[in-house]
């Protein structure tokens, strides 16, 4: 069963002279399993449509159904709702309180009314989820552990929940890029080995085109666009991308820049392996049409540094390359 | 529930109102809390009554938010008219076994009421068209004579500056907070007295521990900038009397002073 969203509007300070629109009509579908990436500029409503997706925001205008319940109406289990639907705000390692690491990841299920033989197990599972060893950690205080350490244990603290539906609002702020290709990683093992489906806000649009299948793009608290990756960063989208202060992944750029040079790509293509791939099939056969006939594996290497040094000698402004 | 905090409840402007000079409506404040209390009959409460609602629709803010501003007196009112009505010694209007109501206590539980609420409303129309920053100048502006005494006036005003200026910045973190533990399915409305409290643990615990790091922060940010003391700075808005300024804090004193002359 999915999350279904239905022409959502929300106003923060509605009724006052301080009122800012937020949402203006949002529709969209979470399907069960899925992994859905949620981009757009800042203030384009990503946080607060998060924020509706487990009712800790009830829709005033629009509606909200988790699995075939609506949010809006009487009579809602939230705690059930929670349960379903885990929320990880950005920076959630400023919402860890406990003396030890084992209590901050045993208050959901805690307050889900577990007793401790399941609550112990749902720490150690959501631990290890997180890739956190239990047995050195457990009896830490969150306050002592390292930024990334921190920031997995308030994402072991929502799994622990056992959602199936997991939200995350920029969960790699402020990490390095090891710890973010890292968490990314725990996200993929999560969503392909557990089958939950994900809701990723995220500015990082690599990481968009590599783990997404569905890409959402918010803009002023519209659906600007939605699709496949492939379709929504491929190039007949880049002028949209642009106009919205989104850049396309480095592959697509690269692919764009190639294609502007006159080699014969194909525009869709978004993720760094396709590109890479492509890139070399297309360099065998520009070099093949060339007289000097080569062995394949040093054409394939030769074509690859000749892709990279294309891209680099003349950059485009305002393109990071 | 959260947002109800009446702290920080500016709301931005270009009325008249807005644009007098915050010391006028801070001295006028002062005024109205020592003319209220002058004042004693009817007459000169309605007086005030349309003073204050002649200023509040010349803000333009909605009387709504006015009359929120009363909200927090309400406990203080209810209960002061409680102890007049009921112990308050006179002709009796209702005896009830020991318990007798006096007429003179309705009335003087009436009056008393009536001061606070003109009174609150005052308060509030005064901070609902300040700005927090033109405030706090003005109450350092207030103080400045009390620096011969040795009242640090200007550390004390940029210190008041500061917090008001971090009373959004946490609450906001607040709201976050709550909403985070609230994912994780905290439950903070229901059970009884000492749960509730216990509830609060998540949520106090972080936001402590964010309070101080901001506050590291910001003394290393204002370190970084070679701040040394508050005293002799320059501001970049410095409010300047206006004639305007003169006329409404002349034209008030002098309708205060014919009202507490004329009904004191």
């Amino acid at each position: 069963m999915p999350i279904v969203v239905k022409d959502l509007h929300y106003t923060y300070n509605a009724g006052t002279p301080l009122a800012t629109p937020a949402l203006r009509g949002v529709s969209l579908t979470v399907a069960d399993g899925e992994f859905v990436a949620l981009v757009g500029p800042v203030g384009a409503g990503k946080s607060t449509l998060l924020q509706h997706l487990n009712g800790l925001i009830v829709p005033p205008a629009g509606a909200v159904w988790v699995d075939g319940q609506d949010l809006g109406g009487r009579g809602v289990d939230w705690r059930a709702v929670r349960r379903r639907v885990g929320l990880v705000f950005q920076y959630p390692e400023q919402q860890l309180f406990a003396d030890t690491v084992y209590d901050d990841v045993a208050f959901g299920p805690r307050n889900l009314g577990l007793d401790e033989t399941a609550v112990a197990r749902r720490v150690r599972e959501a631990m290890a989820a997180m890739g956190l060893d239990y047995d050195s950690l457990k009896g830490r205080s969150p306050f002592t552990l390292s930024g990334g350490e921190q920031r997995r244990v308030a994402l072991a603290g929502v799994l622990a929940l056992g959602p199936r539906y997991l939200l995350l609002d920029e969960p790699t702020a402020g990490l390095d890029p090891v710890g973010r290709r890292e968490l990314f990683e725990l996200l993929v093992r999560l969503h392909r080995e557990q089958g939950v489906a994900v809701v990723l806000v995220t500015h990082d649009l690599e990481a968009v085109a590599r783990l997404a299948e569905k890409v959402v793009v918010l803009a002023g608290g519209r659906v600007a666009l939605a699709g496949p990756p492939e379709e929504v960063l491929g190039a007949s989208r880049r002028a949209d991308l642009k106009a919205l202060a989104l850049d396309a992944p480095a592959a697509a750029q690269l692919v764009d820049h190639l294609r502007r040079r006159g080699w014969d790509l194909p525009g869709n293509l978004v993720r760094d392996e396709e590109v890479a791939a492509a890139i070399a099939r297309a360099a065998a056969q520009r070099l093949a049409r060339a007289s000097r006939p080569q062995a394949p594996g040093a054409l394939a290497g030769r074509a690859e540094a000749q892709g990279r040094s294309d891209a680099s000698g003349r950059r485009e402004r305002g393109q990071p390359c | 529930m959260l947002r109800d905090i009446a702290l920080g409840q500016f709301i931005p402007g270009r009325s008249p109102l807005h644009r007098v000079d915050a010391r006028v409506k801070l001295l006028v404040g002062l005024a109205l809390a020592a003319v209220v209390f002058v004042v004693d009959g009817w007459a000169g409460y309605g007086a005030l009554a349309v003073y204050l609602l002649a200023a509040a629709l010349l803000s333009g803010v909605p009387l709504a938010f006015v009359a929120r501003g009363l909200r927090p007196v309400l406990w203080l009112v209810a209960l002061t008219v409680i102890f007049h009505v009921l112990f308050t010694p006179g002709t009796p209007l209702v005896a009830l076994g020991p318990v007798l109501i006096s007429a003179e206590g309705v009335d003087a539980a009436g009056r008393l009421a009536t001061r606070l609420l003109l009174l609150a409303a005052g308060a509030s129309l005064v901070t609902l068209t300040t700005s927090p920053i033109a405030l706090t100048d003005a109450l350092e502006w207030l103080l400045r004579p009390g620096q011969r005494l040795g009242l640090p006036a200007p550390e004390l005003a940029m210190m008041t500056t500061m917090a008001l200026r971090f009373v959004p910045v946490l609450l906001e973190e607040l709201d976050r907070i709550v909403k985070a533990q609230r994912a994780r399915g905290a439950d903070f409305e229901t059970g009884g007295a000492l749960r509730r409290v216990r509830a609060l643990v998540p949520v106090l615990v972080p936001l402590l521990v964010s309070a101080f790091r901001r506050a590291d922060d910001l003394a290393t940010a204002m370190e970084a900038r070679c701040w040394q003391r508050a005293a002799g700075r320059t501001r970049w808005r410095s409010a300047r009397w206006e004639r305007r300024d003169w006329l409404v804090l002349g034209g008030t004193l002098v309708f205060f002073t014919v009202l507490g002359w004329r009904f004191g």
